[in-house]
């Protein structure tokens, strides 16, 4: 199935969104909503009826098991902040994807030695003779027992030892059908296998720390989530508050923000979340939170020399490691010194041949152990096959193209913009659904939107008719004043400063070429797009409106 | 008054009123996509659309409004999906689904559980990028991540529903 056909089935599964009412804001009231007296004492009555009902329920679901202390904080080791050589395992996801295909994608387990930063991959990482329930994780590398086992931060114990992984009843049933579900935990060393809970709502790991393990239930038709603290040991099972949720952003405690995102706990349950978006220039922080303090690791400015980008994160006695969004560094954060290190990472699986795009990204996968790693060196996927490799764009000589003239007049002041015509097209493509429509003239069509907006990027598409089959040449101008287009997208390449843009490949017959991108005009007005290719010059005039372009 | 014209009018700020009302359909949709419940739907992008004006001024020049936005409504879906204890009484009413008449409808309702089953960031991840069609460099700016990361958070979720409702993924 391709991107096109899920994105149908999503549609059709989630359904459209009906008529919803604009919302409604009343400034006097300082975000407070004005209802009536009465409301709040009806409101204050049904408050407390829910909550009684809140916690009859949860007494009445509560599993008849003994609640048994939580375990014994453990160990950690006692490494020196400094201790390195160490090697840290990572679980390094290489992803590759052409249009219209579903992506491949590998996941290599292995250790980036620090300081020296070179990854290096486990051959002996192997973790099918461990019980899994049929979810496949990513591996996790305990330490303790010097092996990989299919679990994740979140579902390891605290001690490298067991893991927890979740069983849905019958055997082979899905979240779409099952009945039960069963929350297991394995030793490692032995292999056991033990049920230690089995819920008729769907069970959600959380995480497991010095407190026990942390999970939550959804039923499976949907409704309310809770949350339940679980004794490994004995499975006693007792709820927890909702705000021990590690994702949950404590708001009362952070500075006000309207962008945060949740990075990762550590097992000593201390929760990372980044503040901020990550627009240029915008001023962001990464900070710790537990048990409501909040320790701000970094401030910066996105863009700014750091690059500290972080996204997973793994706590050993090293520190606080993080993986970067790029997959270029690996960080280190020292709670004792507040200080913050990088070490610059080589060795990543190569990108594979013949694909569109490419991607390596990893994250920390336990502590960082003593000494260097030796393994092999990682391979990459293997080059995209058929049918629809992308291959290499060819070589193309623009000159002759750019040299054609630019037919583009400007317009009369107070003239109506010329906006073209929609045509309507018979668009046949070698994969995905295209619009079948656009403005212009054969063989060229710009298409994707009907209007067009100024604030912001916005889908583009230019459909080449397959009568002609080379390269074409993008060129914009605005026709009532100063502005242009600027472009982008795969496939494409970009030719001057000016905006002008080449496509290498188009239609290949019988199929229509098909370039999907985006544009971004620099002010509204009337715009002119001049095709050229090296049979024809073909122009569609747009008109700009002011503003961000609608959703959708 | 609708929220919009309510913050023009108390602060003259013509820029907020005109640069968020073509944003909230699609606000409207995310929050549709992440809660499935129409009244909730509604509640969140209020909320989010206060939100919004109260961060306003602190919006840089050359900012993504539209990622900027949604991502204050993806915020404030994520809470209410944690906070859903009190709505109990809205999801009784919500849950009931007819039985399904045919195959497709049948796969339709297994593909929203699915969905509905990925922990948050991975649905939001879907949502964005499939039920919004936002290209991966604006999913990234609301998920607070870069453009390949929400590609990866995205891959990662489909894996995850192939394994979920493997019948309705397969290549074949």
């Amino acid at each position: 199935m391709n991107e096109n056909e899920f994105r149908d089935r999503l549609r059709g599964a989630l359904g459209e969104p009906p008529p919803l009412s604009s919302p409604v804001f009343t400034p006097s009231s300082g975000g407070a909503r004005a209802y009536p007296r009465g409301m709040a004492v009806l409101a204050f009555v049904l408050a407390l009826l829910l909550v009684i009902v809140l916690v009859a329920t949860r007494v009445a679901m509560r599993p008849q098991s003994t609640n048994l202390p939580a375990t014994k904080p453990s160990p950690v080791a006692q490494a020196a902040p400094d201790s390195f050589p160490c090697a840290l395992p990572v679980d390094a996801v290489s992803v590759a994807e052409n249009p219209g295909q579903n992506p491949a994608m590998s996941v290599s387990l292995g250790f980036v030695n620090i300081p020296a930063g070179g990854f290096q991959v486990d051959p002996s990482a192997r973790v099918g003779d461990l019980p899994t329930g049929g979810a496949g994780y990513a591996g996790f590398y305990s330490a303790e027992l010097k092996r990989w086992v299919p679990a994740s931060t979140r579902t390891m114990s605290p001690d490298g030892r067991a893991y927890v992984y979740i069983a849905l009843l019958p055997p082979g049933a899905s979240y779409s059908n099952f009945t039960s579900s069963e929350l297991h935990v394995v030793d490692v060393a032995t292999k056991a296998d033990r049920k230690v809970w089995t819920s008729r709502d769907g069970i959600e790991m959380l995480g497991w720390d010095s407190a026990g393990i942390l999970a939550a239930t959804v039923p499976a038709r949907g409704g309310v989530r809770l949350l339940w603290r679980i004794d490994p040991a004995g499975g006693g099972v007792s709820p927890a508050p909702q705000d021990a949720d590690p994702t949950h952003a404590p708001f009362t405690a952070l500075p006000r923000v309207s962008n945060f995102s949740y990075l990762g706990t550590d097992t000593q349950g201390r929760s990372v979340f980044r503040l901020g978006s990550r627009d240029p220039g915008v001023k962001y922080s990464v900070v710790i939170v537990q048990s409501g303090q909040v320790t701000t690791m970094y401030t910066g400015v996105v863009g700014d020399s750091t690059d500290f980008d972080p996204q997973a994160i793994y706590a050993d006695a090293h520190g606080l490691w993080l993986g970067n969004a790029d997959g270029a560094l690996v960080w280190l954060w020292s709670p004792s010194s507040a200080s913050l290190r990088s070490f610059k990472v080589s060795g990543l699986p190569p990108a594979p041949s013949g694909y569109a795009y490419t991607n390596v990204s990893f994250g920390p996968a336990g502590e960082c152990v003593p000494g260097v790693f030796t393994g092999a060196a990682a391979t990459g996927l293997p080059p995209a096959t058929s049918p629809t490799p992308s291959p290499p764009p060819p070589t193309i000589d623009w000159t002759s193209l750019t040299a054609k003239p630019l037919n583009l007049q400007s317009l009369p002041a107070g003239a109506p913009c010329p906006v073209s015509t929609q045509v309507d097209l018979t668009v046949k493509a070698q994969s995905g659904k295209w619009p079948n429509y656009g403005f212009g003239q054969a063989p060229g069509y710009i298409s994707g939107q009907v209007m067009w907006y100024s604030a912001g990027p916005q889908g583009v598409v230019i459909l080449i008719d397959p009568k002609y089959t080379g390269p074409v040449l993008v060129r914009t101008r605005r026709l009532d004043g100063e502005g242009l287009i600027a472009w982008s997208g795969q496939g494409s390449t970009s030719l001057s400063s000016d905006g002008a843009m080449g496509l290498p490949q188009t239609s290949s017959p019988p199929y229509w070429g098909t370039w999907a991108g985006s544009m971004t005009p620099s002010a509204p007005g009337c715009y002119g797009i001049q095709l050229d290719g090296t049979s024809f010059s073909s122009i569609a005039v747009i008109s700009v409106s002011k503003g961000p372009p609608p959703p959708g | 008054m609708t929220a919009l014209e309510g913050l023009t009018e108390a602060n003259q700020d013509r820029p907020f009123a005109d640069l968020v009302t073509p944003l909230v359909p699609a606000a409207q949709r995310l929050a549709y996509g992440m809660l499935q419940n129409a009244h909730e739907s509604e509640d969140a992008v209020q909320e989010a659309t206060f939100k919004a004006w109260r961060a306003f001024p602190r919006l840089r020049e050359g900012s993504n409004l539209r990622a900027w936005f949604l991502t204050i409504v993806a915020n404030e879906c994520r809470q209410r999906r944690r906070n859903r204890w009190w709505s109990i009484l809205k999801l009784g009413a919500t849950v009931v689904e007819e039985p399904p008449h045919s195959g497709t409808a049948e796969d339709a309702m297994d593909l929203r559980r699915a969905v509905n089953r990925l922990p948050a960031e991975m649905k939001l991840a879907i949502v964005l990028r499939y039920y919004l069609d936002l290209p991966f460099d604006e999913v990234g700016r609301v998920l607070g991540v870069n453009g390949n990361a929400a590609r990866a958070r995205v891959h990662r979720a489909l894996v995850r529903l192939r394994v979920e409702v493997p019948e309705m993924l397969s290549d074949e």
